[in-house]
């Protein structure tokens, strides 16, 4: 049975929305009509990406930048909806449904061809693209996407089977929808030697790569080869810019039509709209988290933790971090996905008096001096100077350490020395996906020594992470995932902060299309009087 | 004459050389192994070992310094880990971007400062003299990124007279010189009241000379006399004056490359050093202090055929 | 030392004479003593947060406006002074001590020692500063610290060179040569007789060297590289500010004042002094400073 994910905006998210959306209409009127600028000269889309490309090949990918390019070039067999749910929608694909736990079942539509001549799309081709994610030869980066995916079975020139190990209840929204699953032209890929980075040797979507200067921009152009309904737009040229300030300019410049901007530059943009713009707040699925490493000798007793969580107060560095625009998370799932946790244990303002009593029960000599490890962008040591003004209040001195993002994301990996010991406090984030298996999956224990810095262990956590994709049963996955949100906060590691928040300022000559987590479908922009 | 600026060539030759080493040296005397210095968040047993062959971060460390001379005679400054381009090429894709934008601050200061150098001179004492003298010393001592944080925030952001970042559109040659003239003023300006003074004192100097005097008896016009041959020989030692503060300027170049988020050596030097991508760091400093000894040399060999009397001194 | 007061007074009646070094000397006053009172002067804790009230414009309650946390950058930008002033003290002293000591090593000792210490100031000078700089903090990591070692290593060379001319130059002189042939030893006559000549040149230099080296640790802190949050520096208040200039000027603007301040204050009366002190370029004539 195919189940489909709904995503209610949230009550406050809409609320904001509605607020962005009437502020967009001040911003038509302040514009004056739809101008015809931007998408209109020559039929080219100008749009900003926060990340440049390393790699196009699933097999390689690193970043969600790499994915929404992949997403206008190729095609998948299924593809996100562009109503704001999490829903999926059928692409490449005739029919797909899930058999059994272990099994899915695919037809492809008839007639989809490859650029550059590859010819026409098979089932083999949904094979080879699948299977050379889990061969262990190619060692993929992304091999976890696919779960316990064991091959495909190819029935004829146009179906197939996917057959798993054992039940993964994410394989639609992760593996099949996601980046991951693009489909890829076995030829095409074996005469450049079985992977690439930067250069797709084919295409499928309605777009197809054209060209990618390294740090500058990727443009892909419309694919005559392409099936469906033209593609709105000549050509899409995405530009690689990972500081919001370069991309706000940008945008007042002229030079971009859609951008994702800064919390901080809301409110300047409020007052001072760019012509022919509109700004929206978007809901956001990123998880943004306190972690404390619980084998570091200083946070070794949980009451320091929990004086810990107790001390921070939540709703004050939310406030300052994200200027207002983003709400206190109870946990990694955002509201709307399944799993959504409403409360959570400690309240988001904290106690100071309780932490004080933990500490002293703990009998900490004080004041405690910690490390606080931040990446340093201004809103990471914004709200890393309001945690250490709270915890200051309980006793606690923070020293922040804000380090760029390179450096940032290693101190915790075990294999690359003895720096993950001295890990203390630390902010994190990273972007959740379509289903809460992929917000949950980093916690476990494998992931000690990579991505889980807390050296948070416990057994019920990782046997219920599997328990959770052995079940179609939505409710009772939310249950599941709700009970690892709490083993998480009483494990003391960590103090949930938000799920953030994604402004865009967009062109009012175009209508955009966003995934509920706020990043852009190029694929599905088109100009304003073009509703296909 | 020759053997002078032989002699010059030399020493500064030793003194690349010993700062090149002492670069070299520098990344030996951090804790932890040099291919874990350079590599940084990168460094799996994979790339160290890779680096370490490359490198020769296993043989002994003369050889190592041999090879990394051999290096650089050829040309080759090392291999960026993070994008795994040839470090010159990254070098000298961003250096022409600095050394636009130190020209144009030097340019512009000079436009402005002689004629106000000459003026102070021909009128001493007179307010716009004395002005000129309190504006020098002010610009100076202010630093330039202050000024640059203040052009941006009043002439960029307020009031969009200028683009607020960037070097503008490749090819497009306006669109450049208009993304240049902030950050060239915040450069230049302590530059202006510098040269104005220099030419002052210069032509001062000059204008007693025996040579402007009989000139003047002989009744030519007192702007002949000025012009033709006072100023150009006061300009002289202003030229060479400016091959001395290359090595502020780039420093001042940095700050201009970061607050008006412009390409070049300034800007790439410093997000290196925060990715701590240690091979760049090293290639961009090499890069610069190469270039700024050069400039030394060409300024103190200028000077030295003007002034005879430098030559004498030893190397002082 | 009896003549100190007397050499002070004749300063200030030197002083009196010239309205830019006097102007000078009076920011310099005026920002040392906000500095060193700044605990009294401060009307707020610098470090107080109150995320309600960021980024708000000058108010009563707040004369400078807030900054991104609600933070009072009035007391902020007082207690910014005490960074400067820690750093240029110690540096300073640092590099001119060492100065001293290698300076007069290179004027009196043997010629091979002077040629070995040139070469290596040189070297040091050779690089452009702030790159120099940054080339070791990429190695060391940033930190106030590192920030303050980096220029106390690239001053040395400045101060040393002034020593190591003037002890050349005494070196020479009749005095000396007499003292020598007595049996003073050498480190008696660098007490008594060559010390006592460059405190004066080297006293003038260091206060020229105050806006250098308040700019070097503005500007580190301004890249972040210097102090660590959330402590007060007038380079990470412009740092704060840049990241936010949209928001409010006002962290900027007060932010570049106390520097504007210090710098011309310093450089003005250091000038001054220079002009008083240093007979060789009493006579030239520089017209309007």
């Amino acid at each position: 049975m195919k189940k489909k994910v709904h995503l209610q905006p949230p009550d406050h998210a809409r609320r904001a929305f509605l607020k962005r959306s009437s502020l967009a209409l001040i911003g038509l009127a302040g514009g004056g009509l739809p101008g015809f600028c931007g998408a209109d000269r020559g039929g080219v889309l100008h749009i900003r990406n926060y990340m440049d490309v390393s790699s196009l090949d699933p097999v390689s990918t690193v970043s969600a930048a790499e994915g929404l390019i992949l997403g206008a070039i190729c095609q998948n067999l299924l593809r996100f909806r562009t109503d704001g749910s999490w829903g999926t929608q059928l692409d490449a694909a005739e029919w797909f449904e899930q058999t059994d736990p272990t099994h899915y079942e695919f037809r492809l539509k008839p007639g989809q061809t490859f650029t550059n001549g590859y010819g026409e799309m098979t089932a083999d081709d949904v094979k080879f693209s699948f299977e050379r994610l889990v061969d262990p030869a190619m060692a993929a980066i992304n091999a976890p996407d696919m779960g316990p995916l064991s091959h495909v079975e190819v029935h004829d020139r146009y179906s197939g089977t996917f057959v798993l190990r054992s039940p993964y209840a994410a394989f639609a929204p992760i593996a099949v929808a996601g980046p991951s699953g693009a489909i890829l032209s076995r030829a095409a890929v074996t005469a450049v030697g079985g992977r690439f980075t930067t250069q797709p040797p084919c295409s499928s979507g309605p777009y197809s790569f054209k060209s990618w200067q390294a740090q500058r921009k990727t443009v892909v152009e419309r694919n005559p080869d392409w099936t469906g309904a033209e593609a709105p737009f000549s050509e899409i040229h995405i530009y690689a810019m990972p500081d919001d300030k370069a991309a706000e300019m940008a945008y007042e410049a002229g030079q971009l039509d859609c951008a994702q901007i800064s919390v901080e530059t809301v409110g300047p943009f409020e007052k001072d709209m760019p012509p022919h713009s509109s700004l929206r707040v978007l809901p956001s699925a990123r998880n943004f988290w306190l972690g404390m490493n619980r084998e570091n000798s200083a946070l070794a007793d949980i009451r320091v933790r929990r004086a810990i969580q107790y001390g921070v107060d939540v709703e004050a560095v939310v406030e300052a971090g994200w200027f207002g625009l983003a709400a206190v998370s109870n946990g990694p799932i955002p509201e709307g996905m399944t799993g959504h946790r409403d409360k959570a244990l400690i309240p988001p303002r904290g106690d100071p008096d309780r932490a004080r009593a933990l500490l002293e029960e703990a009998g900490v000599a004080l004041p405690l001096r910690l490390r606080l490890d931040v990446i340093n962008k201004a809103r990471d040591v914004t709200a890393a100077q309001v945690i250490q003004w709270s915890l200051r209040k309980v006793g606690i001195e923070v020293d922040i350490h804000a380090q760029d993002g390179g450096t940032f994301l290693t101190i915790g990996r075990q294999d690359l020395g003895d720096q993950w010991r001295d890990i203390q406090l630390f902010t994190q984030d990273f972007v959740g996906m379509a289903d809460p298996y992929y917000s949950m999956t980093w916690f476990i224990s494998k992931q000690m020594g990579l991505w889980n810095w807390e050296r948070f262990n416990n057994e019920e956590f990782d046997r219920l992470n599997d328990l959770a994709l052995e079940t179609g049963d939505e409710a009772e996955r939310g249950r599941i995932y709700r009970r690892m949100q709490d083993l998480m906060e009483e494990s003391g590691c960590y103090r949930f902060l938000t799920n953030g928040a994604m402004p865009v300022i967009v062109r009012t000559s175009i209508k955009p299309a966003f995934r509920p987590d706020g990043y852009a479908l190029f694929r599905d922009f088109r100009p304003f009087w073009n509703p296909a | 004459m020759g053997k002078f600026v032989f002699r010059r060539i030399l020493a500064s030759l030793l003194v690349l050389w010993l700062a090149v080493s002492l670069l070299f040296g520098m990344i030996r005397m951090v804790p932890g192994d040099p291919a874990s210095v350079m590599l940084g968040p990168k460094a799996t047993p994979a790339l160290k070992a890779e680096l370490a062959q490359r490198m020769g971060l296993d043989r002994p460390l003369v050889v190592q310094l041999g090879m990394f001379y051999a290096g650089l005679a050829r040309g080759d400054l090392g291999v960026d880990p993070f994008s795994n381009r040839e470090v010159s090429d990254i070098v000298f894709e961003q250096l022409p971007f600095t050394l636009a934008l130190v020209l144009a601050a030097i340019g512009g200061a000079s436009l402005l400062g002689i004629p106000l150098g000459c003026f102070s001179a021909i009128r001493r004492n007179s307010l716009l003299d004395r002005l000129t003298g309190v504006m020098s010393v002010a610009f100076i001592a202010i630093p330039s990124f202050v000024v640059a944080l203040y052009l941006l925030l009043w002439l960029a952001v307020k009031w969009r007279w200028f683009p607020a970042m960037g070097a503008g559109e490749a090819g497009n040659y306006p669109d450049q010189a208009r993304h240049l003239v902030l950050p060239a003023i915040a450069l230049g300006l302590g530059w202006v009241g510098y040269i104005a003074r220099l030419v002052r004192a210069s032509m001062l100097e000059v204008m007693e000379e025996n040579h402007i005097r009989t000139a003047r008896a002989f009744g030519l016009p007192e702007r002949t006399v000025v012009v033709s041959y006072a100023l150009r020989i006061a300009l002289l030692p202003t030229v060479t004056i400016l091959g001395l503060g290359i090595g502020s300027m780039l420093s001042g170049a940095l700050f201009a490359e970061i607050v008006f988020s412009r390409p070049g050596i300034g800007k790439l030097l410093y997000e290196a050093v925060l990715s701590r991508n240690y091979p760049v760091v090293m290639g961009s400093v090499l890069a610069t202090t190469g270039f700024f000894v050069l400039c030394t040399l060409i300024a103190d060999t200028v000077n030295a055929v003007l002034d005879p009397r430098l030559r004498e001194s030893p190397g002082n | 030392m009896s003549i100190v007061p007397a050499v002070i007074r004749s300063t200030f009646t030197a002083l009196r004479k010239d309205p830019l070094g006097m102007a000078g000397f009076v920011l310099v006053s005026l920002m040392l003593f906000l500095t060193v009172f700044a605990a009294w002067l401060a009307p707020h804790d610098p470090l107080e947060v109150d995320v309600a009230n960021r980024l708000s414009g000058p108010s009563l309650e707040h004369w400078l406006g807030t900054d991104q946390l609600g933070r009072d950058v009035l007391s902020r930008v007082l207690y910014g002074g005490q960074v400067a002033l820690k750093v240029a003290l110690v540096a300073i002293s640092a590099a001119m001590a060492a100065g001293l000591v290698l300076g007069m090593m290179a004027g009196f000792g043997p010629r091979w020692l002077d040629r070995i210490l040139v070469i290596s100031f040189d070297t040091v000078r050779s690089f452009p500063t702030i790159m120099f700089a940054l080339a070791i903090i990429a190695l060391t990591g940033p930190s106030l610290n590192t920030v303050i070692g980096v220029i106390i290593i690239t001053s040395i060379p400045v101060y040393a060179r002034v020593v190591r001319t003037q002890t050349q130059a005494l070196r020479e002189r009749d005095f000396i040569l007499a003292e020598r042939a007595m049996g003073a030893s050498t480190a008696r006559i660098l007490r008594d007789h060559v010390m006592p000549n460059i405190a004066a040149p080297l006293f003038i230099l260091a206060s020229m060297d105050v806006p250098a080296v308040v700019g070097m640790e503005a500007g580190l802190s301004f890249l972040g590289l210097g102090v660590n949050p959330p402590t007060p520096s007038w380079g990470s208040i412009l740092n704060d500010g840049y990241s936010y200039l949209r928001n409010s000027p006002w962290p900027i603007i007060a932010g570049g004042l106390p520097l504007i301040a210090v710098t011309l204050g310093f450089t003005f009366f250091g000038e001054s002094l220079r002009d008083i002190f240093d007979p060789k370029l009493r006579g030239k004539d520089q017209g309007g400073k």
